[in-house]
C-alpha cells in the first residue's frame, strides 16, 4: 500500500516537474497574480475602492556589482550610476548629451587655456559643511591621482583656488572637449576633510540627490533620498532605492516579471518582446554611443588598398549583422561615430555585392583573395560568421579565427590580425574616440585598423583644439565624410541601450549612456 | 596535510593566472587609459618582478595573514572573503542537508525493495537529477515556482526564503548521486552473512536494515557526501548566478574574469582549507560510525 502511494508520488512529482519546464509564456497565468507592491499596507480590505498605493521604494536590477563608492576608484557604468546619486560634479550631461551646470554657478575663459568656474553659494555635503573651491581643487587633483580615472583630467596642467568659490583650471594646450570632462563620475566633488579622515569610502558622504545607507557587497546597494539636497528641482523623488546585483540575464528579466525589481539597468536584447508582450513593463530604447566595427589592417596587403576597403564596405550587410548580433536592438552604422555624437555626418556605403566586385576588379583583385577574420566571443563570432558569407558573395574568402578576450586586444595592438570585430563605446565628446582609435600616434595603441593618414590626424588635431563650437562642427563633418571615403573600418552598427521598467514608473529616462537621471524615478 | 596542500595549491593557480593572457594593469584601469598611466601601474604593482618574486613576495604577506588587496576594488581581500564566504557556505550547507534527507531514505528503500517500481522510479528519478545541468534547473526552479506560483523570490538573498530554490538546485544532483552510492552499497550490504544470522536470530525487519545494514553501508555513503560537499563549493558559481547568491564562487569567477589575482588566490585559499576540513570530518565520522577503523588507530 505505501509502496503504491509513495510510486504514484514520486511519478507524479516528475511529470510535475516536466510540465513545469514545459508550460508556455501564452498563458495568463503570470499576469493575474501580481505580487508588485501591493504588500506594503494591506491597511484598507474595502473592494469597491480601486487600491491607489504608491510605492515609494524602487529596485533596480544591475548585471553586475559596482566595483566603489569612491567616485574616483572606478571607471565603469554601473559604479556609475550610483556614483551620480551620491556626489555631484561641476557640470553634467542632459539626455541629449549637452553639458549643462550643475554645482557651477557661472564660467568664463579669460584665455584659450584658461577657465575661471564659479561654484554654487550654500551647497552643502550630507555631512553639513558647505562646498567650497578648496573641496573643489582638493578634488579634481585628488582625480589626477587615481589611477582609474587620471585620464580624465589628463589635459589639465594645474587648478587654483581663486576665492571661496571660484576656481581657475588651465588646460595644457587649447582644448574644446575640457567641459566633457568635467561631467565624468571621476570629476566628482569630495569633501576634502571626509576623503582625509581616511574611512576609505566605507560610509562616503557627498552632496548627491542620494546618500548611502548599505553595500553588501555582490547582492545590493542602498541609498536613500537626501532630504537637504540643493536642487528642489532635481530632488529625489523616491525615499530609496535599491541596486540589486542580478548577473544572469534569464534571472533579471524574471525579476522584473516577478515585481522583485522595477527597473533593469541593462535588458538582454533576447527578452526584448517578453516585455513588449506583457502589459505590466514597458521598454525604453535609445541609441547608445557604442559602434561595433569590422576593421582591417590598413598596413597589410590587401588593405593597404583603399579600394578594396571600400569594396569590403560594399560587400557587408549591416541590417543582417544587427538582427543576428543584438536582436535589432539598434541602428546600421552610417560612419565611424554613433549619430548622437558632435559633428555626427552620415556618409554610408550601401550594400552592394556588385559594386564590391567591380573595384576588387580595378584593385587588381578580380577574383578575390583569401583573408582572415580575428574575433573574439560568441557574439562577435556570429557576426563574423555574416561577414563571411557576405565576403564569399563578393569572392572573398575568408576564415575566421576565434581568441581568448585577453590575447584577442593583445594581438591586435600588436597589429598581428589582418581583420577584426570589436565594438568601443564613445565617451561624450567625439574625440575621446577618433584620438585614440584613429590618430596615428595611437597605432600599438587602440588604433586598430592602423590608419596613418596625415589629412586625418590633421582633422583630428585641429577639431579638438577649435573652441568655436560651430567650427568645429564643420570640422567633424569634413572629417566624417574623409575617413569614411577612406574606408579604415566597416562600421557595422549603434547598439540600442534598452531597460524594461514596470508600467507603473514614471520619470523613466534614458541618454545615449543608458539609464539617465535615476533620481527622478518614481511611481 | 593542508599546509603542502596550500603551498601547492596557491603555486599552481598563481602561475596558472600568470600565464593566462591580458595584462592586468591594462584592466585594472579600464576604458581610455593611457600608456604611460598603465606603465606606472604595472611599475607599482611589481608586475615587472619576475614571477617567482611575485610569488615570494604574496607568501610572505600571507604567512603574515594579509591576503592583500583586490586589483578591481581596492578592498581587503580577507574582508570581502569575510563577506561573502559564510552565504556560500550557509547555501551548500543547506544543500547537502537537503541531500541527505531525501537520498539516504530513497537509497535505503530502493535497496530494500529492489527492482520494485519504488526502486525503480527512484532510479530514474536520480538519473535525471544527476543529468540536469544546475543552471536548467535553477531557471526551471525560478520559472515554476517564481514566475508563476510566486512562492519564492527568484533572485537575491533575503532570509529563508530566498535560500530555498538555490539550496534545492544544489541539492538535486548530489541527491542523485548520494542515492545511488547509498543504493548500492545497501545492496552489497544485505546479501551478507551476517544479516542473514541477525534476520535468523528474529531481529525484525526494521533493526536489521537500521542498526545492523545502513550503519555499516553508511560508509561509502559518507564518502560521497565529504566529496560532494567539496563539489557543491565548486558547483555553487553556476547556481549562485542564475540566483544572484552572493557568494564565493561568483566572487571568484568574476575575479577570474578581471583578472585579479589576490582574490583568486585568496577564493581558491578558502576553497581548498574548507575541502581539507570537510574531509577531515569525514574521516572523524568514519571512526565514529565503524569501530573497526577507530580500533585500527589503537
Amino acid at each position: 500500500m505505501l509502496k503504491r502511494l509513495l510510486a504514484i508520488s514520486l511519478i507524479l512529482v516528475l511529470v510535475l516537474g516536466t510540465l513545469a519546464g514545459c508550460s508556455k509564456p501564452a498563458e495568463p497565468a503570470a499576469t493575474e497574480e501580481k505580487p508588485a507592491a501591493t504588500e506594503e499596507k494591506p491597511a484598507e480590505p474595502k473592494a469597491e475602492e480601486p487600491k491607489v498605493e504608491v510605492k515609494d521604494e524602487i529596485s533596480i536590477a544591475l548585471d553586475s556589482d559596482i566595483t566603489s563608492l569612491d567616485p574616483q576608484g572606478h571607471n565603469d557604468t554601473k559604479s556609475e550610476a550610483v556614483s551620480f546619486l551620491l556626489y555631484n560634479r561641476l557640470f553634467k550631461l542632459n539626455t541629449d548629451f549637452e553639458v549643462v551646470p550643475d554645482l557651477a554657478e557661472s564660467w568664463e575663459q579669460p584665455t584659450d587655456t584658461e577657465w575661471v568656474i564659479k561654484i554654487k553659494e550654500g551647497v552643502n555635503f550630507s555631512d553639513g559643511n558647505e562646498i567650497t573651491s578648496e573641496d573643489v581643487k582638493f578634488s579634481l587633483e585628488r582625480s589626477q591621482e587615481m589611477p582609474k580615472v587620471k585620464h580624465v583630467l589628463g589635459e589639465v596642467e594645474k587648478i587654483e583656488v581663486v576665492d571661496k568659490y571660484t576656481v581657475k583650471l588651465t588646460t595644457k594646450t587649447a582644448f574644446a572637449p575640457f567641459l566633457y570632462s568635467l561631467v565624468h563620475a571621476g570629476a566628482s566633488i569630495l569633501p576634502k576633510a571626509y576623503v582625509e579622515s581616511g574611512d576609505e569610502f566605507n560610509n562616503p558622504i557627498g552632496s548627491g540627490p542620494y546618500t548611502f545607507v548599505e553595500w553588501v557587497s555582490g547582492d545590493k546597494v542602498v541609498v536613500e533620498k537626501n532630504e537637504n539636497y540643493y536642487d528642489k528641482d532635481n530632488m529625489g523623488q523616491t525615499s530609496t532605492i535599491t541596486f540589486k546585483v542580478i548577473p544572469e540575464g534569464a534571472s533579471r528579466t524574471i525579476a522584473l516579471e516577478t515585481g522583485e525589481v522595477d527597473v533593469i539597468h541593462s535588458l538582454q536584447t533576447m527578452d526584448i518582446n517578453k516585455v513588449v508582450d506583457n502589459s505590466d513593463l514597458t521598454l525604453y530604447e535609445k541609441p547608445s554611443t557604442r559602434v561595433d566595427f569590422f576593421a582591417m589592417n590598413n598596413e597589410k596587403a590587401p588593405f593597404d588598398n583603399k579600394l578594396v576597403r571600400q569594396a569590403v564596405n560594399y560587400a557587408i550587410d549591416k541590417e543582417a549583422i544587427m538582427i543576428v548580433a543584438i536582436d535589432g536592438a539598434g541602428t546600421a552604422a552610417e560612419s565611424v561615430l554613433a549619430p548622437s555624437m558632435l559633428g555626427f555626418k552620415a556618409a554610408d556605403y550601401e550594400f552592394n555585392p556588385e559594386k564590391a566586385k567591380e573595384l576588387l576588379a580595378e584593385a587588381g583583385y578580380p577574383d578575390g583573395f583569401d583573408m582572415t577574420i580575428w574575433t573574439s566571443g560568441d557574439d562577435r563570432k556570429r557576426i563574423a560568421e555574416i561577414i563571411q558569407a557576405n565576403l564569399m558573395e563578393s569572392g572573398i574568402n575568408a576564415t575566421i579565427e576565434m581568441y581568448e578576450w585577453g590575447t584577442f586586444i593583445d594581438v591586435c595592438m600588436k597589429g598581428e590580425e589582418e581583420s577584426l570585430i570589436l565594438g568601443w563605446t564613445s565617451n561624450p565628446d567625439p574625440d575621446a574616440t577618433l584620438t585614440p582609435l584613429y590618430y596615428s600616434g595611437n597605432i600599438g595603441g587602440m588604433n586598430f585598423s592602423r590608419i596613418n593618414n596625415e589629412k586625418l590626424d590633421n582633422l583630428i588635431i585641429s577639431a579638438r583644439e577649435e573652441l568655436e563650437l560651430s567650427k568645429r562642427v564643420e570640422i567633424y563633418n569634413e572629417l566624417h565624410e574623409y575617413i569614411m571615403d577612406e574606408a579604415p573600418i566597416v562600421p557595422l552598427f549603434v547598439k540600442n541601450n534598452v531597460v524594461g521598467a514596470n508600467a507603473g514608473l514614471k520619470g523613466v529616462e534614458l541618454s545615449p549612456q543608458g539609464l539617465w537621471n535615476i533620481e527622478k524615478i518614481h511611481y | 596535510m593542508l599546509i603542502p596542500v596550500m603551498l601547492g595549491v596557491t603555486f599552481l593557480v598563481f602561475f596558472i593566472i600568470s600565464l593566462t593572457p591580458g595584462d592586468a594593469a591594462t584592466i585594472i584601469l579600464g576604458n581610455g587609459a593611457t600608456e604611460e598611466s598603465i606603465k606606472e601601474l604595472r611599475e607599482e604593482m611589481g608586475f615587472n618582478d619576475p614571477l617567482i618574486v611575485q610569488y615570494g613576495n604574496y607568501m610572505k604577506d600571507l604567512l603574515t595573514g594579509n591576503m592583500g588587496t583586490s586589483y578591481s576594488t581596492g578592498k581587503l581581500v580577507s574582508g570581502e572573503i569575510g563577506q561573502r564566504f559564510p552565504n556560500t557556505f550557509k547555501l551548500t550547507f543547506s544543500a547537502i542537508f537537503i541531500a541527505i534527507l531525501i537520498s539516504i531514505p530513497i537509497g535505503v528503500i530502493s535497496a530494500t525493495k529492489q527492482y520494485s517500481i519504488f526502486d525503480n522510479t527512484g532510479m530514474i528519478f536520480a538519473l535525471v537529477g544527476i543529468s540536469m545541468p544546475s543552471f536548467w534547473t535553477g531557471i526551471m526552479l525560478i520559472i515554476a515556482f517564481s514566475l508563476k506560483l510566486g512562492w519564492f523570490p527568484s533572485s537575491g538573498m533575503d532570509g529563508l526564503q530566498s535560500l530555498i530554490l538555490p539550496a534545492f538546485t544544489l541539492a538535486i544532483a548530489s541527491t542523485a548521486s548520494i542515492t545511488r552510492t547509498t543504493r548500492s552499497s545497501m545492496l552489497e550490504v544485505v546479501r551478507q552473512d551476517y544479516i542473514n544470522t541477525a534476520k535468523a536470530k528474529g531481529v525484525s525487519k526494521k533493526n536489521v536494515i537500521r542498526k545492523h545494514a545502513l550503519r555499516n553501508a553508511l560508509i561509502p555513503a559518507i564518502t560521497v557526501i565529504g566529496l560532494e560537499f567539496g563539489i557543491l563549493l565548486g558547483g555553487a558559481v553556476l547556481t549562485e548566478t542564475v540566483f544572484s547568491w552572493p557568494g564565493i564562487g561568483r566572487l571568484m569567477v568574476e575575479s577570474i574574469q578581471r583578472k585579479d589575482t589576490p582574490m583568486v588566490l585568496g577564493c581558491v585559499i578558502v576553497f581548498a582549507v574548507a575541502f581539507s576540513v570537510v574531509n577531515l570530518i569525514v574521516d572523524i565520522l568514519y571512526a565514529y560510525i565503524d569501530p573497526r577503523i577507530k580500533a585500527n588507530y589503537n
